[in-house]
């Protein structure tokens, strides 16, 4: 006979000594459901399946050929297999729903974030607009990640969502915007990484500096007797500059 | 210190060599008889009388003493904090000096 799988609507062809109520395994989804009356085969859909698990039963009733007790467990199986089904269908639209529910929120926090994201750079720094506005469309990449995490349901949005945020707000942001949300900072680590690295270079001139294979930098000072006189007048002799003191 | 410092000059003397000091001493005239008693004949910068002065803050120096070996173009070649062996100095002294007198007669 044929069967449809309750769980995936799978036609499923079973053989036909098999006594109804016996338990068998839907190779597909590997749902185990039991085998219905010979009458009430060729199930479609999930709804029908609920029905023809109310009509088995009504035909086990009739039935007066059957053993009693095949009777009690038939009327076992089919009892139990309606809460079954309808928990399922009631998980599966738990899952979906929440899901939904998971990326709309996603998709309005991503929204929020690049808007306060655009809003908090934009008085911090009015003249490199066209720079900024490159790093505002890079959250939303992860837009599709909310989406791919959907079936896990909703217990994984807030987790990879959050970590991000720490991260970039006391390492770069915390001096510069604390008003705004965590979330706003993330455009503001350009300018927090570009402005340091300036910095040690405007001490000295290019090619200057107190590392070595770096041009020492030049000395115009006295000496202990007051008289005036520079590194670079020894330049051409190798020099030990010695930092001291008698003490 | 010192008499390493006094042997390596008077070893160096016809090299294209010197020894210059940045001290940070506070009292000037007190340090004239310590360069007397030490025979320190070497030229030194004065620091403005602390280890805070500006030259050893132009070098961010903050530990005594510090040597750099600057080669004859100008560039810091060695640099040690605390005072390293004298055959750690004359090894890199000779090997500059060497390089500088290749480079003047070029």
């Amino acid at each position: 006979m044929r069967v449809a799988c309750p769980e995936c609507d799978t036609a499923l062809r079973l053989k036909d000594d098999l006594p109804p109520g016996k338990q068998v395994r839907c190779p597909k989804c590997q749902k185990l459901f039991a085998v219905p009356e010979a009458d009430t085969t060729a199930v479609s859909s999930k709804p029908a399946a609920r029905r023809s698990a109310v009509a088995d039963d009504d035909m086990d009733s009739d039935d007066s050929r059957r053993p009693v007790r095949r009777f009690k467990k038939k009327k076992q199986q089919s009892t139990s297999a309606l809460p079954a089904i309808l928990i399922g269908g009631f998980a599966v639209l738990l899952l979906v729903g929440a899901a939904i529910g998971g990326g709309i929120y996603l998709l309005s926090r991503d929204t929020k974030s690049t808007n306060v994201a655009s809003s908090s750079t934009e008085p911090n720094r009015p003249t490199p607009r066209p720079e900024m506005s490159a790093p505002t469309p890079t959250p939303t990449p992860p837009r599709p990640n909310p989406e791919a995490m959907q079936p896990n349901g909703p217990g994984n949005i807030p987790p990879p969502f959050v970590p991000p945020t720490p991260p970039n707000g006391p390492g770069n942001g915390s001096p510069f915007v604390p008003p705004t949300s965590p979330t706003g900072i993330n455009p503001n680590v350009p300018p927090q990484t570009e402005r340091p690295k300036p910095e040690p270079k405007s001490d000295f001139p290019e090619g200057v500096g107190l590392e070595v294979g770096k041009m020492a930098p030049e000395i115009a000072g006295e000496d202990i007797d007051g008289k005036e006189f520079k590194l670079s007048d020894y330049r051409g002799k190798v020099v030990l500059l010695d930092f001291w003191g008698n003490w | 210190m010192y008499p390493h410092e006094r042997s390596l000059v008077k070893k160096m003397h016809n090299k294209p060599f010197v020894l210059l000091g940045v001290n940070s001493d506070k009292d000037r005239d007190a340090l004239k008889p310590v360069l007397e008693k030490e025979k320190i004949t070497w030229r030194s910068f004065w620091n403005g009388g602390s280890t805070n002065g500006p030259i050893s803050q132009l070098y961010k120096v903050s530990g005594w003493p510090t040597l750099l070996l600057i080669d004859a173009k100008g560039v810091i070649r060695y640099k040690w904090l605390g005072a390293p062996s004298g055959d750690v100095i004359d090894k890199a002294v000779e090997k500059l000096v060497k390089e500088a007198s290749a480079l003047a007669k070029e």
